[in-house]
């Protein structure tokens, strides 16, 4: 964490904004998103995706880190390595009880999940608080996840070899007490995501 | 609350900081700042029950069974507060207890972990805890508002951070196994209620998020009670009167001894229905004595009760003036012989 950071955009000097528990802040005219988690604020290029299903109902962005991560996954007992290319869309939101409502951002990883990316819509956005410290955790929990519940294996060896980092604003409808996301449509509560 | 001050890089302006709140913003040159502070940062909860609201949700509450049934229509309103109780949230990802390595080297047990707990020793209030539970369920339909403690104060009382409060427990795993962990203070709104019934002030408690009662106080309904001490009462009679003709029969042993125990019968079966339609007469009195001496809190997990002070009522006064009478007459009785 970083003491007192003036919260500027690096471009166009606007105020950043977001919440008090916040690790990322954005300026939404330049898409922009500075990151306060690590030794020093960080800032990050930003891309809006375009609603994935059409829904009439009231939208918000909802933040993901955007890893592209070469890896390679090996399984212990069996000697076999896989390697490859892959974006991981990782929630900047902390999703709660993740074991009972479900980790999106695997979801999107089993999918292949290919945004599409547009103009910034006026819409809110909720507010991020996982930095990309704790972001960067998140190739090897899926693709150790993903790769065991292919294979079967109890043992496999992740290694992630390069990584690149943005932001991706997603789309999700709200209805009620409830978010969806625009891709899946996969339903959370909103108490899960605060 | 413990307040930091800074300055402002641009202009030098004072900015102070509250303890949880990472933001602030310099209103002379309108430049935001990211605080760092020793306490985990705070978020609030959105509060979707108003005053009227959290009354009518007590009113609705105080008709359970266990309340006394004159209790609703004798007690009065007299102020509602809203609170804003801080919780810790820690939360985060750690490998699970079978996993010998983490960050992906080894293992892919990994599992997510959250807990709160209560960050104030809520002296403030009347209650000890609040059920995980409620906590739980009114959080699982919450949203999170803009933390700003002015604001806060404004709308009423905000409880301060225990002074023992530690951040560093309760992830439920060692330290070396978890993968990721942020923590947090939630100020969760709970409205307290206030009324008074014969005096008595009354506190309950309703999520101001969702309006699930937390503690609802009221007296306890004491009908059964005295159902079962009316047919103690009788069962009594007739036992005394039925032992009392079995020890005449004993005594005497003899037709006339039959005719005598009857009469006896008789005679203590009036003195029952006598008991009885006394004890009727006093079943208010009974009624007022029981109920101000036993408060019951109605909580998610049950019911509680506990015995408050006594309070000196209608029969109280009417015992205690008999008796000073009993006892002055009896002194002029002894005055007059001596």
């Amino acid at each position: 964490m970083v003491d007192n950071i003036k919260l500027k955009c690096d471009r166009c000097s606007a105020n950043l904004s977001g919440k008090n528990n916040n690790c990322v802040f954005f300026c939404l005219s330049c898409g922009r998103g500075c990151d306060v988690s690590g030794e020093s604020s960080v800032f990050y290029s930003m891309k809006f995706a375009t609603p994935g299903k059409t829904q009439d109902l009231p939208m918000e962005y909802f933040p993901f880190w955007h890893l592209r991560s070469e890896f390679s996954v090996e399984n212990t007992s069996e000697g076999n390595i896989l390697e490859g290319l892959t974006d991981f869309y990782i929630p900047a939101f902390f999703i709660k009880n993740i074991n009972y409502f479900g980790d999106l951002g695997l979801y999107y990883m089993q999918k292949e999940m290919k945004l599409q990316y547009g103009e910034r819509l006026d819409i809110p956005v909720f507010p991020a608080d996982r930095g990309l410290i704790d972001a960067m955790n998140y190739p090897y929990i899926y693709l150790m996840k993903e790769y065991s519940r292919k294979t079967g294996a109890d043992y496999v060896n992740v290694n992630i070899l390069k990584t690149g980092a943005g932001l991706v604003l997603i789309p999700f409808y709200k209805k009620g007490h409830s978010y969806f996301d625009s891709y899946l449509l996969w339903n959370y509560p909103s108490g899960a995501l605060i | 609350m413990n307040v930091k001050v800074i300055s402002c890089s641009e202009c030098g302006a004072p900015l102070r900081v509250a303890e949880g709140q990472f933001l602030t913003l310099c209103k002379f040159c309108n430049v935001k700042y990211y605080v760092k502070q020793d306490l985990p940062p705070a978020i609030t909860i959105k509060d979707n029950i108003n005053l009227a609201e959290a009354k009518k949700i007590v009113l609705d509450n105080l008709r359970h069974k266990d309340v006394s049934k004159g209790f609703l229509a004798n007690s009065y309103f007299e102020k509602g507060t809203l609170f804003f109780i801080p919780l810790i949230e820690i939360r985060g990802v750690k490998a699970r207890e079978s996993s010998k390595e983490i960050a992906g080297k080894s293992e892919y047990g990994y599992t997510a972990y959250d807990y709160i707990e209560h960050g104030s020793h809520l002296a403030d209030l009347e209650i000890d805890f609040i059920d995980s539970s409620i906590v739980e369920n009114s959080l699982l339909n919450a949203e999170q508002g803009e933390y700003d403690v002015n604001e806060m104060r404004k709308r009423g009382v905000v409880l301060s951070l225990k002074p023992d409060f530690n951040i560093e427990k309760k992830t439920g795993a060692d330290e070396q196994t978890v993968v990721e962990k942020h923590v947090r203070i939630v100020y969760f709104p709970v409205w307290e209620i206030n009324y008074s019934y014969s005096g008595i002030i009354f506190k309950s408690y309703i999520s101001s998020i969702d309006g699930k009662p937390i503690k609802i106080q009221a007296i306890k309904n004491h009908r059964r009670k005295l159902i079962f001490s009316i047919m103690g009462i009788f069962s009594l009679a007739i036992l005394m009167a039925r032992g009392l003709k079995f020890i005449l029969i004993f005594l005497t042993g003899s037709e006339m001894g039959m005719e005598a125990s009857r009469i006896m019968l008789w005679f203590f079966l009036l003195g029952a229905l006598i008991t009885i339609i006394l004890s009727s007469l006093l079943i208010p009195y009974f009624w007022e004595m029981f109920a101000f001496r036993e408060i019951i809190s109605i909580r998610q997990d049950g019911v509680e009760s506990k015995l408050i002070n006594y309070s000196d009522n209608n029969l109280m006064k009417f015992l205690r003036g008999f008796l000073d009478k009993a006892r002055q007459l009896f002194s002029a009785g002894k005055s007059d012989d001596g």
